[in-house]
């Protein structure tokens, strides 16, 4: 299973999750009924009408709710108005997620990018290149994964650079995008960052079936080389969450590196 | 109190003068008779004694020029010693152990200091005592002196427990001494005379030789404390300002002369025009030998006292500021390494010196070095001469360009030094006063430098908006946005925003725009950026505040952001009139938004519907004006439209209101009575072809009424007959 689906998937739930009213039946035309309680005024029944909406699941759902995002929500609302964009997954809900991406509330914020994440509307990875820069580190990091997500290669310099800002979550993002001839770059930032924000993407790297394995194990040449207690621990922990995501040759060869640090 | 009177009296009488405060005097009057004059600063002696005066000034004028020393004196860093230093060959003189409990005073060719209860008058050449006496329970307040002479002015107590003493010492003995139950202030000694400020409003002439009191002079209009000699010319005064003796004075007015005020803004440290003889005098070690205002009265016109290049002379510690002592005008700042504990105004220059011993001379022009020595002592105190620095070099005249001030003051602007803040808003305040758009760069530059103290950043923001060149450093600013990875920082939007919507730059509406939607904008620079945008009245802000206004209205993240939604209806109301009507009425109808937003959407709503009906009015009162007008043009162009068709009786009744009382009067008198009478009329073309009236005898009376009236034309022109009853009541 890819992550956008998962995301989608953990939205619909969320969405459920979030519910504390009775959801409405299911009435002949979800989509208008639900709208109607948008307008109603009362906190209870917009509720209502967005999960309505979500649950609707079709693409007119999209509309009603960005109105009504517009016209404005209290946060909770708002949080779950974003949860069921996620969980419709539709494109045309883009341009508010990226307005949104712009909330002055850093949680909104944040939400609005794992949305645009999980719907990848076009535009998407402006928006989450955007929330590297954004004052809140948690926002940093959704947009890190995010771009990671979406396998933004062209983002790879942008990561770097947040990499550089101690941005963790950017070391992730660029394990899963650097392509198998630009590890060298990631490799250069050994002894210069803390081994602890480089772990991450190389975990990718090791995990990724498009990198030809003689990459891989000249990486693990290169960690070995660097032969501290920090690594032999990583590649142990490594080992363990890998399992068999990863081929015998690699394991033998991660459990020699470990043998060969002391 | 005392009042001049007339002249020709007897002496004693002319000299006799009613006053509340010495109705004892009286007594004492009768007891000495009227033989003698009274004492130096007797109670009885009359002021403002027109011919008394005249001598005064007639003496003044006539003074010889007085030669002021070129040497200072100066109090070191422990051990305490005393010292002199000649500004004039750069040089100390002399330096002796002394526990100087004043700033010392230079008098002529002497210093005079307090050490314990000893007053010692020491010569400045070489620092000999030249005589020493004791001050009993009284403090050193002043002293003045020319190469001969020296007068001394001591003091104890205030107000009603006041008392001083005046000393004039001749060469190295005490010629005599004169006391009054007041304060009395710094004196001046002048071609044989002394004269002494006393009790806030005289000064008082008293002969050198005999010690006696020969001129009086009572002010009104201002403070005294302080009597100065320079140039020639005698000034007194105080720390509220200085006027020169002139014959002005005569009525009492020091104002009404040359006089110099001394500058109303408060300055860094509130250092005092002059001091204030009415409190003790500092200690060597006083801050108020380190913030100190400095100058030298030269010349004068009918109205004011002028200073020597044009200068009054602020030091604060390590700076100085020359600036005009009427606006207080920038002409130059002086940054210095050291605290400066001495600066004085000379007649081309200020000189200054530093805790570490340096003595620097300025141009008064340029504020440039024109020498300097690093052969002092290290000192708390030196009080400086006011000539002899300048003597024998060439000071630079070149008066700086505004770029040299403007870095001067930027530079003074960013000091570090903590001391320094009272000094930097002063830079500031300066800064802002220059029209060069340099300068708002240099101010924006302090507004967002978070190194800077927060009194100088806020005073450097609030100044911004007060430019009126520079727009284009304004929008420079505002396109900057913060970024994490760039490491930039939003710039001071509130600031820019107010500064925008002073020079009315529209240019900068699409930058506040963006800074509305960032979220990276500081909340509280969110309400003066709603009311610039507000100010600026392009139209196209409204969009945006309105979006901003339903995003955020239910969900107000803090007292800022609540603040700016508050402003928005009114903006709206403000950019687009009616159009916002539709967007506020949502505002208010949603239970879900905050209750002052709502509120402010309400009132806004209201101001639309009053702004509505005042527009209904304004239009109903337009189409009425419009119709009579109309109606005016139309009588006048196709007036023949206007006319009635025919003769009717309402147009008989109207032709004839104008004689309708004299008609009434013609039935009222007929004799015998009538109650009424009947008229035929026949009328064609608005002429009255004939009248009939019954009874008959009422036909002479009313017929001449009803011809004399002019019947309009009619439509149709055709003959008509009417019957009209004119009764009576």
């Amino acid at each position: 299973m890819t992550q956008r689906p998962l995301v989608l998937l953990l939205g619909a739930a969320a969405l459920v999750a979030t519910s504390s009213c009775p959801r409405p039946a299911l009435a002949e035309n979800p989509v208008a009924e639900s709208t109607a309680l948008l307008a109603s005024g009362d906190h209870d029944k917009i509720e209502a009408g967005i999960q309505g909406l979500g649950l609707a699941g079709t693409p007119d759902a999209v509309a009603p709710l960005v109105a009504r995002i517009h016209d404005g929500l209290p946060p909770d609302l708002l949080d779950t108005a974003i949860v069921t964009l996620m969980a419709l997954g539709q494109p045309q809900a883009g341009p508010v997620l990226f307005e949104l991406a712009s909330h002055r509330r850093p949680e909104i914020r944040t939400r609005a990018l794992e949305a645009i994440t999980a719907i990848a509307p076009k535009g998407g990875e402006d928006a989450l290149r955007n929330g590297l820069s954004d004052g809140d580190p948690k926002v940093r990091a959704a947009a890190a994964t995010g771009l990671g997500e979406l396998k933004a290669t062209d983002s790879v310099d942008v990561l770097f650079q947040a990499l550089d800002r101690g941005n963790m979550e950017a070391s992730t993002a660029i394990g899963k995008i650097l392509k198998p001839g630009e590890v060298s770059r990631l490799l250069a930032y050994l002894g210069k960052i803390p081994f602890r924000s480089l772990g991450p993407a190389f975990a990718q790297l090791l995990q990724r079936k498009d990198v030809p394995e003689r990459d891989k194990l000249a990486l693990l040449a290169k960690l070995q080389d660097i032969g501290t207690q920090e690594v032999k621990t990583y590649l142990g922990d490594f080992l363990r969450t890998a399992g068999a995501g990863i081929s015998q040759t690699l394991s033998r060869a991660i459990l020699q590196a470990m043998q060969g640090i002391k | 109190m005392a009042h001049s009177q007339p002249y020709g009296f007897p002496l004693c009488a002319r000299r006799w003068h009613a006053s509340s405060r010495i109705v004892a005097g009286v007594l004492a009057l009768a007891a000495v008779g009227c033989a003698s004059t009274p004492a130096a600063f007797s109670a009885r002696y009359p002021d403002n004694v027109q011919s008394d005066l005249a001598v005064l000034l007639r003496r003044v004028q006539e003074a010889p020029p007085r030669s002021d020393g070129a040497i200072g004196a100066g109090v070191t860093t422990e051990p305490k010693k005393l010292y002199g230093y000649d500004v004039g060959t750069r040089r100390v003189l002399w330096q002796t152990p002394a526990n100087v409990r004043f700033t010392p005073l230079l008098a002529g060719d002497v210093v005079v200091t307090q050490e314990g209860s000893t007053v010692v008058l020491r010569d400045l050449k070489t620092g000999r005592t030249r005589l020493s006496f004791d001050a009993h329970d009284m403090t050193l307040n002043g002293a003045d002196g020319d190469d001969v002479n020296v007068a001394v002015v001591l003091t104890a107590g205030m107000g009603t427990y006041a008392k001083s003493r005046v000393v004039l010492v001749k060469g190295g003995a005490v010629a005599w001494e004169r006391r009054l139950e007041s304060t009395a202030g710094s004196p001046a000694v002048i071609d044989g005379m002394v004269l002494v400020p006393w009790s806030n409003q005289y000064l008082s002439a008293l002969s050198m030789a005999e010690g006696d009191e020969f001129a009086r002079l009572r002010v009104r209009d201002a403070v005294l404390g302080h009597a100065l000699v320079n140039a020639g010319k005698v000034f007194a005064g105080s720390q509220h300002g200085i006027g020169q003796l002139t014959d002005t004075m005569m009525s009492g007015n020091l104002q009404n002369g040359p006089y110099l005020a001394a500058p109303k803004q408060p300055l860094p440290g509130r250092p005092l025009f002059l001091r204030d003889v009415y409190t003790q005098m500092p200690a060597p070690e006083s801050a108020q030998n380190r913030i100190r205002l400095s100058w030298l009265p030269t010349g004068s016109s009918p109205h004011a006292v002028a200073l020597a290049g044009g200068n009054l002379y602020l030091a604060f510690y390590r700076f100085v500021f020359a600036v005009d002592p009427k606006d207080l005008a920038l002409h130059w700042v002086y940054a210095h390494e050291a605290d400066l504990v001495g600066a004085r105004a000379q007649a081309d220059g200020l000189v200054i010196a530093d805790v570490n011993g340096e003595v620097r001379y300025l141009a008064a022009s340029s504020g440039k070095t024109v020498w300097f020595e690093k052969n002092g002592l290290p000192s708390v105190d030196l009080e400086l001469p006011s000539a002899g620095a300048g003597s024998g070099v060439t000071a630079d005249n070149a008066v700086p360009d505004a770029v040299a001030v403007r870095q001067q003051l930027v530079a003074a602007a960013q000091d570090a030094d903590a001391r320094m803040v009272p000094m930097r808003l002063l830079a500031v305040e300066l800064l802002a006063k220059l029209d060069d758009a340099e300068a708002t760069s240099n101010l924006l530059g302090l507004c967002e430098d978070e190194r800077t103290t927060a009194p100088v950043r806020k005073a450097a923001c609030l100044a911004l908006k007060e430019r009126k060149t520079g727009g284009d450093y304004l929008l420079t600013a505002l396109q900057r946005h913060s970024a994490y990875l760039e490491g930039t920082l939003p710039p001071p939007v509130g600031a820019l925003a107010k500064a925008a919507a002073a020079q009315h730059e529209k240019r900068a509406v699409p930058l506040l725009i963006a800074h509305l939607t960032d979220p990276s904008t500081p909340a509280e620079t969110l309400p003066p950026l709603v009311t610039a945008l507000a100010d600026l009245g392009d139209a196209g802000a409204a969009r945006p505040l309105a979006d901003f206004m339903r995003l955020y209205h239910a969900d107000p993240i803090d007292e800022h952001l609540g603040q700016a939604l508050s402003l928005v209806p009114d903006a709206l109301v403000k950019l687009i009139g009616p159009a916002a009507r539709e967007t506020l009425t949502q505002i208010v109808n949603d239970p879900l938004g905050t209750g002052t937003v709502r509120d402010r959407a309400r009132r806004a709503l209201a101001q639309l519907d009053d702004q509505a009906k005042a527009a209904e009015k304004n239009d109903e009162a337009t189409k009425l004006a419009e119709e009579q007008e109309a109606q005016k043009q139309q009588a006048g162009t196709t007036g023949k439209q206007l006319l009635p068709t025919h003769i009717t009786l309402d147009v008989v009744k109207q032709t004839l209101t104008p004689v309708r009382e004299k008609l009434q009067a013609c039935v009222q008198s007929a004799k015998p009575d009538a109650f009424q009478a009947r008229v035929v009329l026949v009328i064609e073309d608005g002429q009255v072809l004939m009248v009939s009236v019954l009874p008959e005898q009422l036909q002479s009376c009313i017929e001449p009424l009803i011809r004399s009236q002019h019947f309009p034309m009619t439509q149709v022109s055709k003959r008509e007959r009417l019957s009209y009853t004119i009764k009576r009541y």
